[in-house]
């Protein structure tokens, strides 16, 4: 098997990849720390409702919330052990989670580290749903999902998809409502698997004190040769403009707290140019809203905003930028914001503010590197298609002139929309 | 990696933790102080006073923009307690010097920075800035008002409010918003004087910092200081529970939030007991093997989450969130479940992979800056000198019957429950 060496010197890191003869792509990065970290992922999360295989006439539209259903299903077996207490007695903390692009599956140890690859490889290649196991699920992702909605934050988040995008995959709930998943049944989990199960559509990776060579041994083991499927995926993208301009709900938090969504419509085949554009936006948004920025300083002084966050979030289906806080005079919030980026948008960044940002930056891609939680980094940016390694490269390397022109090309008060959550007083409802 | 700990002053102790696993370097000053009604908000207070300027970075945004250009060295404070002790913490996150792009040296001038946060506070006639006090009272009056945002939380917290409304582990870790109110900054400074003068300070550096400084950085802060007597933060074990206090509180909420309190008849430290009570928690309700998640998820797929936890001052917290009509099918199967424990109902499996679990844990105590601080600050407030690899050994000899014993000593105490109002 031909391994492939990848090193960044500056920080004195590296992995290992190879395509192993399954068809999976397997990734080691190596750690000399006591634990090791291993994640199999499927590039399938929730934005893939509506899929075929090359081949096939029609596009298949499945219930919301399929993919992490179907995450919670995997650890069944046919013999009625449970996959935890199959970790368990290796001594592995086991996990799995399902995002927007996403199902990863998981384990830390930091002994039997074959054994519990084995395990990892096994059951996730092994399906067993029956209409008993999978109707005793639907209570338990009810609180699951039930548990969210009693999270401001994530309802605020939720409306503002929701105000932002009409038709679009990026305004899906992972978790899917509790109307949903009641229509979801071991046949349909079972065409997701065949579909999206498949190793050309997966891949392995490990963080720790392992060698590549005791990875393929397991995964010699383990795997078997799959045929190659090409799946075809069908995202409804749209336009710029969002559905609506400002969404508010009530909840009792103890201030009003809101969040503004930016919709960007950027799409590329191209893997650099998303990495180098997301990494571009999070150095902006440093830029202009860190703790050191003076729009941040100023807020936190005249306490305006509590709470201040923005950030860049870029995913398969959809981008936003998005800006949010907590404060008693929400229009003033956003005017301020606005006004700001109007301002930035005819003088241009702050050369030296932009110089601390990437230092920032640049510090934080290094502490990326300091546990086995690397394989999470790693895998996340890979299923972008982006390589985290070359991510330091990048930040050293965007221009001022760069950053401007995105901040021109983006911030347009057209492409906002509010979310707002006004608190409830006790006996008003 | 080396450890090793020394006291440089009177109730100051330096722990040197020399590890090149990491790419930062660490610094964790901890104060610590008893928890009390009358100082509490004071002393959450005045740490975050401190990050609002210095005598040489006058104001926020000087000092942060001196932050950010050594790479975003974050330093940064967090106030905590740990059994009925009052820990507030001043960190400091410094990039190694070898990993700066154009190999700046940061990591002396940030050590620096952190002298002059933490001696030279910005003043005004003698104590702190008035605005700046007065902005941070604000604010931390709205943090305490925030608590209400994340209902988990909340449910949690009103629970050990009404639990130990006696006890100073009741006593919120921010104090109370008329505490706060009144807080002067003459005051707040002399607070400030008496923490560095009193508090027991137990001061970590992480990584690998160059020759002496890290004992340098100590003496910097503290030479000047008279050190007084450290008062005592000793945690008081309530071992028995009296009549089960019930509350049930409402808010618009999709699901109930439950959390039963149990004294568990020790003290989470005592020589004798700690071990069987950490196996105790595994095989009762920690991880995915424990009775909690195999029978109220698992079998009566009644929540998503349900487990619990043991606490420095040997209580044991259960929550779950659940259908609010299922308040009582599902407090009845965690009692039931605790009842299992103490027939001594275990298998063989369950304490296998209750050991494993602490096992995995406790080795993975030195892959993380943060938790080789947590584990020796814990040592060092509750006068232990216990291992990772300590505790290993004391859980493999673990018995069945030992851990039933501690389900027997444990008794509930507290009875939770926020819902909706139809429920």
């Amino acid at each position: 098997m031909n391994i492939v060496t990848k090193e960044n010197a500056r920080i004195g890191e590296k992995y290992y990849y190879m395509k192993h003869s399954s068809g999976l792509d397997i990734y080691v990065i190596p750690k000399k720390l006591s634990s090791a970290y291993a994640l199999f992922c499927t590039r399938y999360g929730a934005i893939d409702n509506c899929f075929k295989l090359a081949g096939e006439a029609e596009f298949t539209r499945v219930p919301d919330g399929i993919a992490h259903y179907l995450e919670h299903k995997m650890f069944e077996n046919e013999d009625g052990v449970d996959t935890f207490s199959r970790f368990a007695a290796y001594g592995a903390s086991a996990n799995a989670f399902t995002s927007m692009d996403v199902t990863a599956y998981l384990f830390k140890c930091t002994e039997n580290f074959g054994k519990n690859l084995e395990i990892l490889l096994d059951y996730v290649t092994h399906p067993y749903f029956t209409p008993e196991n999978v109707q005793k699920e639907q209570g338990i992702i009810a609180q699951e999902i039930r548990g969210r909605e009693d999270w401001p934050e994530v309802v605020q988040y939720v409306n503002l998809l929701h105000a932002l995008y009409e038709k679009s995959q990026a305004r899906l709930n992972v978790a899917g409502t509790v109307e949903s998943i009641a229509k979801i049944d071991a046949e349909t989990l079972y065409k997701c698997y065949e579909v999206f199960y498949n190793l050309s559509n997966m891949f392995l990776c490990v963080a720790g004190d392992v060698t590549p060579e005791e990875v393929l041994a397991v995964a010699d083991k383990m795997l078997p040769t799959e045929e190659e499927k090409v799946i075809e995926r069908c995202y409804d993208y749209e336009g710029r403009e969002p559905v609506k301009k400002y969404v508010e709900s009530s909840f009792e938090v103890a201030k009003p707290m809101f969040l503004l969504g930016l919709k960007d419509d950027f799409r590329s085949g191209d893997a650099r140019e998303m990495q180098k554009r997301s990494i571009a936006m999070q150095m902006v948004t440093e830029t202009l809203f860190g703790y050191s920025s003076e729009f941040s300083v100023d807020v936190y002084e005249s306490g305006l905003i509590d709470e201040l966050e923005a950030e860049y979030h870029i995913g398969l289906a959809g981008a936003q930028f998005l800006f949010g806080g907590e404060s008693d005079d929400v229009d003033e919030a956003i005017k301020k914001f606005t006004l700001y980026m109007e301002d930035v948008k005819k003088t241009g960044l702050d050369a030296e503010a932009f110089e601390r940002a990437r230092r920032l930056k640049y510090a934080s891609f290094v502490r990326s590197f300091e546990g086995t939680g690397i394989a999470e980094t790693f895998s996340m940016s890979l299923i972008k298609g982006c390589d985290w390694f070359d991510t330091g490269d990048i930040i050293a390397e965007i221009t001022l002139d760069e950053a401007n022109a995105l901040v021109r090309e983006l911030f347009d008060e057209k492409y906002y929309a509010v979310s707002v959550i006004n608190p409830i007083e006790k006996g008003e409802e | 990696m080396q450890i090793s700990r020394k006291e440089i002053f009177d109730g100051i102790a330096l722990t040197t933790v020399k590890t090149d696993k990491f790419k930062f370097n660490r610094i964790f000053i901890d104060f610590i102080l008893p928890l009390e009604r009358e100082h509490a908000a004071e002393n959450a207070l005045f740490a975050d006073v401190l990050m609002r300027g210095t005598e040489k970075y006058p104001g926020l945004l000087p000092l942060q923009k001196k932050l950010s250009s050594l790479y975003g060295a974050d330093i940064d404070t967090y106030v905590g307690t740990n059994g009925e002790a009052h820990v507030i913490t001043v960190f400091a996150k410094l990039l190694k010097d070898k990993y700066t792009l154009d190999g700046e040296e940061i990591t002396g001038e940030a050590s620096e920075l952190l002298c002059e946060v933490l001696t030279n506070p910005q003043k005004e006639g003698g104590a702190f800035v008035a605005e700046y006090t007065e902005s941070e009272k604000e604010k931390l009056i709205d943090d305490i008002a925030a608590q209400i945002n994340d209902k988990d939380a909340y449910a949690l917290h009103r629970a050990i409010e009404i639990m130990c409304a006696d006890e100073a582990w009741g006593i919120p870790e921010l104090g109370r918003p008329e505490d706060v109110e009144k807080i002067t900054r003459e005051a707040l400074y002399a607070r400030y004087e008496y923490i560095l003068s009193h508090a027991g300070v137990e001061f970590f550096a992480i990584g690998d910092f160059p020759g002496e400084m890290a004992e340098d950085i100590v003496r910097k802060i503290f030479g000047g200081v008279t050190r007084g007597e450290v008062p005592d933060y000793s945690t008081k074990i309530v071992r028995t529970a009296g009549e089960i206090k019930k509350a049930v509180e409402h808010q618009e909420l999709k699901q109930g939030k439950l959390v039963l309190g149990f004294r568990t008849g020790v003290g989470a430290y005592e020589k004798d007991t700690s071990d069987a009570l950490r196996v105790f928690n595994c095989v009762f309700g920690n991880g995915t093997q424990s009775k909690l998640f195999m029978n109220v998820r698992e079998k009566l797929s009644l929540c998503y989450h349900c487990s619990s936890r043991v606490y420095s001052k040997g209580i044991m917290m259960v929550t779950s969130g659940i259908e609010p009509k299922n308040y009582d099918k599902a407090k009845n199967e965690i009692l039931a479940q605790l009842d299992e424990v103490r027939k001594g109902n275990i298998s063989d499996m369950e304490m296998d992979s209750a050991k494993k679990r602490l096992r995995n844990s406790m080795l993975s105590v030195g892959d993380s800056a943060e938790a080789i601080h947590s584990w020796y600050l814990n040592n060092n407030i509750f006068g232990l000198s216990e291992t990772p690899e300590d505790v290993i050994k004391g859980v493999e000899a673990v018995t069945k019957e030992q851990v039933a014993e501690i389900a027997k000593k444990v008794m509930l105490d507290t009875e939770y429950f926020l819902c909706g109002e139809e429920a």
